[in-house]
Order: C-alpha cells, then structure tokens, then sequence
C-alpha cells in the first residue's frame, strides 16, 4: 500500500514536473528537488545530484521538440552556452565564498520582480 | 554587442546555476527582457544549454556515488512523456501569452524560495538562541584555542550549590577567649578511630596540657587536660556522635601548664612525632589523626592547606588566617616539611579577600616558600577531593587517599595547632570556634578549652535569643544536630549554631518526586535519589552500587531537594549498616 502510494507520488509528479519544464523551457529542477526532498524522503545532497540524472532526459525531448517545431536559434544558442558553462564553473567556486542565504534571497527576489514584469508587461 | 550581451546572460545564468538554483528559471526572462530573443527561443536555448552543463554535473556526482537510480523509470518516464507533450502544447501558445504565463510561474517560484529561506533563517536562530541558553558551550569557545580555554577555567570542581554565607555575623570579630569553666567533661573519643585509653584516676592532680588519654592504635590520638586542677570522675556522657567516657576535671583555677621542650631546626620524623604526641587531628570537623595523613608511602609534591571554609556560618579559619598569619604558614611549612614537601598551597575562597591579601602580604614579607591560590566560593569548594581537582586538576581514585595523586591536604586550624606544638610546645587542647546563629545573642569566634559544656559557651555569647529550633555541632550543611547544651566542645568542634524557625529547615520530607536535582548538584556525582531508595528499603548492596561508600555527606542533595528529604541521614544510614555487615 505504501509502495503504491509512492509509485503515484513519483508518476503524478514527475508528470508535473515534465509538463513545467517543457512547456516553460526550464524550472524543473526547481520542482523536482523538493518533490524528492520532501514527497521521497530523499536526503538534501542526494536529491540534487538524483534531480540532474532525471532533468537531463527530460531537457533532451524538449530540446529536440522545440529544434523540430523550428524554434532553435543556433548561433544565439552557441553564444549562451559558452556564457553558461564558465558561469556555471565560476558559480561552483563561488558557492564557497558567499553566504548561500543571502544569494537566495537576491535571486528569489530578482525572479518575483521579473516575474511581475512579464506578467504585467 | 548582442553576441557580448548573450555571453554575459549566459554567465549569469550559469552562475546561479553552479550553484545549484535553478540558473535556467533567470536565463530565459534574462534574454527576452535584455537581448529581445523570442519567448519560445529563449526556451530551447535554455534546454540544450542545460544539456551540456549537467552532464558533466552528473559524471561528478556518479564517480561521488550520490545518485539514485530507482527514481529513473517511474519519475524520469512520464516526465518526458509529460515534457514532449508540454513542448509541443507551448508551440500552439503566442509568444506573449507563453511570456506572460512564465512570469506567473516566475512569482509563485519566487515566492516559494523566498519563503523557504525565510523558515530555515527563523529556525536557525531559534536554534542558537536555545543553545547559548543551554550553557552555549559552542559558542563560547567558538573562535578560541585550547591553550586560552584552559587558561579560563576557574579553580574549582563541576556541580555542587550556593547556600546563603551568613558570615556576616562573625566574620569581622576578633577571636575572644572563653574562661575554662569550673569543671570541664573532657571525652576521650574526639577524633576518627578508636577512643583514647584514660591514663589518670579520680582524685589525681592534673596540669594544663598534660596527658590524660592515651592514644589506642594506629588511628587513635592523644588527649589532654585542658585546665589545671583535680580529676573528679571518669563517666559517660553524651556527645554530638553517641556517648563515650568523659574525664571530669575540677579547675583549680591556677592554670599551672605542662609545656613539651620547643623544637628548634625539627627534621620530618620529629615534626611527625610531635605531632603525633600532641594529639593533632583534622580540625576542619573530620577529625582524622594528622600524622597518619603525613606519614605516607606514595611520592607527594603539593601540599595544601584548606582555607576554603565553605560552610555557612563558620569564621574561624578566617579569622585564624587573618590574626595568626605568620605562625600559621610556618605552621603549614612544618607539616609539608613533614609529608616531604617544601613548598605549601593555600586555598581560600574568593569571599576571602582580605585573608588572601594577608597570607600574601606574609609570603611577601617574610619570603616564605608557599603560595595563596584563590578557588570559587562554591559549596562544598573545602571538601577534600574537590579542592584538590580545583587547586590541581587531579582526581583522586575512588577508595583512595590523596597521596595517592601526590597532594596532603590539611585545614588551615591544623597548621596553626602544627605550629604551636612543634615550636611553642603546647599540646593540644583548646581550639578556635564560632559560635553563632541567629539564636545567639552576641556571635562570635572564641578560644575555647575541651570539655567546656556548649552551655557555658553561650553563656559568654550573651545567651540565647528568639525561637531557637535547632542546636548544631558544626555548620548548617555537614553539622549534627545535637540535643542540648550538656555536651562537650572537643577539637573538632569548629562551630556550635543555633538555628532559629526562620533559619532552619523544619519542614516535613515529602515522598521523593523524581526530579533528580540530587543528582545535578553532587559533587561526587552519585545519585542520591537511588541510595536514599535503596537505603529506606534495606537493599544495601543497591546502595553500594550506587555509590554510598563514595558519599562525602557535604549535604547538597538534601539541600536542593525539593521535597526535603533527609537524604544525607539515609546514605550516612547505609554506610553505617555496610560497615557493621563487614566486621
């Protein structure tokens, strides 16, 4: 029965989590970290490397139903991904050095104010 | 300029998600808002820029064991189903409705991150505010090296009370002199070990601090008239532990003394022989024979000389340490010279410091080899074991003595006695007490000759006064309770008090309510709720497991206990009955 119950946790949540993150484009890990930390009793440090292992899927078949549909820009995707890969190195490094509290706070912060932009805008 | 403008979302984006904050969620808003790239470009830019990022996350996280591979099938499966579906849905969406969707998305996340940072700061500072409570010992030595934490700690032990000193009422009085009364009724057992031998018949003539009891064995030790005069009668009579004989001596008034030939340059045998002869014992109130303490086998280097005083009430080592303070340290001198030391320690509480000023203005000046270690004032900070773990850091084993972790330890009364006998010679037979209370007309600290009956005493403390309940050989926490003015002050008798209603503990012991406050307070670390237990109910191997044999009887647990239970009178109880079942 608690079996059962967790299977439906996993299928109704990971199907949550896909929808999100195709249809946005991004934000499922966002979602996924707390279903397994909170809905699976995953530990913390676990929860983030399983999350990465379960995005990645995901990420592919969206990607490649959005290069299909024609929405791919790819010299743009060329520029970012190069942005992104030194940033993602510098921000590993940086976590180390900078109070992880206060960055939440600037980003969640940032997020509300760009999201009331969009919203409105 | 585009070209360097995606670069830099890219590393922002990036940034945020090296550190594991979902980078992507800012990546897309980040290059619709700034660079104008449409909201389903952005989107897939988004993803495949993920792809490349978490593969390498995850070949780190793999060779880190970290990943669960059971969530792969059910999670993972309908997820992707899920994503295509959604990719695919987003495509019949416009571009502005999709943004104006992502920025709903971007509120609730936001204000789900937000909220959870704010519940884990609230929490963590509850949890330190709870902690530094709680004793803090974290965050005290948070930031310090061990050299600095011990270089803080404060000479004294772990557990143990604060009782009211009441010191006041004695302790600025100079010692007086009580006149030998008529007759004296001096008893043979004053000490620990077996009663003296009387050595002199009714009708004999005896001199001031002549031999009237002989010492009986190994832990025994001698006892001397205190006044000149005749021997009446030898009888039994009450003292403050049982009843033993008792010499009477009819005081003749004359004060005709008997004095032993001064010893000049005394090696260690003969300090120790002398002693022996004059009948020292520890005059702190436990009266164990001095030379059995300094006549040891093990290697001793600290010497140390009790000026703790930690009982209420008690002044007079304070007073000894104030108005004899140069006979006093040659008197410590000696008898560390006897246990094989040169050099003496005093220990005085922190509530003493005018004695500690004086013993070191005495080192100063007569360049003695001793030292005035100030200790907490804590009760029970005089207790033998405990002075020594505050003055040393040393514990002594279980069942042994000092010596036996290189430390003697005698009260500050017992060296002045030491001094007087080796260098005046004078045996002895009179000491210094208080005699105080709130039942007492005038308090004070007296010279007192043995065998003066405690009804006397008072006598010359102006009488008794107010409701008077209790009558104490001894200080508020160790003393015993006596039942009348009819007994003998002895040489351990450092105090008499009488307790009036308002002072004393009078109340009726309840049934034990479990709350261990005992057991937080002794400085033994025993539990007193469980040999009190064991005790009451006639278990005394239970008692002896718990410790009985290893209660120093200072008193605390009885002290704390909120249902005033006798607790030091069971365990003292369970001790005596252990004993007997041994012989």
């Amino acid at each position: 029965m608690k079996k059962a119950i967790e299977k439906i946790v996993e299928t109704a949540g990971g199907a949550v989590v896909g929808f999100v993150n195709g249809f946005f484009g991004g934000g499922g890990g966002m979602l996924l970290v707390p279903l397994l930390e909170k809905g699976l009793h995953v530990n913390t440090k676990r929860a983030h490397a399983t999350a990465i292992l379960l995005i990645l899927p995901m990420c592919i078949a969206s990607a490649v139903t959005y290069i299909v549909g024609g929405s791919m820009d790819w010299p743009s995707f060329g520029y970012v991904t190069v942005g992104v890969i030194a940033g993602g190195l510098a921000g590993a490094l940086l976590l180390k050095k900078i109070s992880p509290t206060l960055v939440g706070v600037i980003f969640s912060l940032l997020m509300l104010g760009v999201g009331v932009k969009l919203a409105i805008g | 300029m585009s070209v360097l403008l995606l670069i830099l979302i890219g590393i922002a984006g990036g940034i945020i998600g090296g550190m594991g904050m979902g980078g992507g969620t800012l990546l897309i808003p980040l290059m619709t808002l700034l660079a104008g790239v449409e909201q389903h470009t952005a989107q897939a830019i988004n993803l495949a820029a993920f792809i490349p990022m978490s593969a390498v996350a995850l070949a780190v996280h793999l060779k880190n064991k970290l990943i669960d591979f059971k969530y792969l099938l059910w999670v993972a499966l309908p997820a992707v189903a899920a994503s295509v579906a959604a990719a695919y849905l987003s495509r019949a969406v416009g571009g502005r409705a999709l943004s104006r969707w992502f920025g709903i998305f971007l509120i609730v996340l936001g204000l789900y991150q937000l909220g959870t940072i704010l519940y884990n700061l609230i929490r963590t500072i509850k949890f330190r505010r709870k902690s530094f409570t709680k004793g803090g010992s974290v965050w005290y030595n948070k930031g310090r090296t061990n050299a600095e934490g011990v270089k803080n700690l404060k000479n004294t032990f772990s557990r143990g009370v604060h009782p009211q000193a009441n010191k006041a009422m004695t302790e600025r009085k100079g010692i007086e002199t009580v006149p030998a009364p008529a007759v004296v009724y001096i008893p043979v057992a004053q000490h620990i070990g077996k009663p003296a031998t009387p050595v002199v018949r009714p009708g004999d003539t005896v001199k001031m601090g002549q031999l009237i009891a002989m010492e009986e064995g190994k832990i025994s030790a001698n006892i001397f008239s205190s006044v000149s005069g005749t021997v009446k009668a030898i009888e039994k009579r009450a003292t403050a532990s049982g009843r033993c004989d008792h010499i009477v001596i009819e005081n003749d008034g004359q004060y005709v003394e008997d004095r032993l030939e001064p010893l000049d340059n005394p090696d260690r045998a003969q300090i120790i022989e002398r002693v022996r002869y004059c009948g020292i014992v520890g005059m702190g109130g436990a009266g164990f024979p001095t030379e059995v303490k300094l006549d040891h086998k093990t290697s001793v280097d600290t010497f140390i000389v009790n000026g703790a005083e930690c009982e209420p009430y008690i002044t007079c080592d304070h007073r000894i340490m104030l108005e004899y303070t140069d006979n006093l340290i040659r008197g410590a001198l000696l008898l560390a010279e006897a246990a094989g030391v040169r050099h003496a320690t005093f220990a005085v509480e922190e509530n003493k410091p005018d004695a500690i000023a004086k013993l070191n203005e005495s080192i100063a000046r007569n360049n003695f080899n001793a030292e005035v270690v100030p200790v907490v004032t804590k009760y029970p900070q005089g207790a033998e074991k405990q002075l020594i773990y505050a003055v040393t850091r040393r514990k002594v084993p279980v069942g042994k003595l000092p010596a036996a972790v290189g430390c003697v330890v005698n009260n500050v009364h017992t060296a002045l006695s030491a001094y007087l006998a080796v260098k005046e010679g004078q045996t002895l037979y009179k000491r210094i007490m208080t005699v105080t209370g709130g039942g007492v007309v005038e308090p004070k600290n007296v010279w007192v000759s043995n065998g003066t009956l405690y009804a006397d005493l008072l006598a010359f403390c102006g009488g008794e006064k107010g409701d008077i309940v209790k009558m104490i050989n001894g200080g508020p926490m160790m003393g015993v309770a006596v039942a009348g003015a009819e007994i003998a002050a002895t040489k351990t008798t450092s105090c008499l008090l009488l307790l009036t209603r308002e002072e004393a503990n009078t109340a009726v012991p309840g049934p034990c309510i479990n709350c261990a406050r005992c057991a937080k307070v002794c400085p033994m670390k025993l539990m007193p709720m469980f040999i009190d237990a064991c005790a009451l109910s006639g278990d005394m191997d239970g008692a002896v497991k718990y410790g009985a044999l290893n209660c120093i009887e200072c008193g605390s647990c009885a002290y704390v206990c909120p249902a005033k239970r006798p607790l030091v009178q069971s365990i003292r109880l369970a001790k005596k009955k252990v004993r007997e079942a041994k012989k």
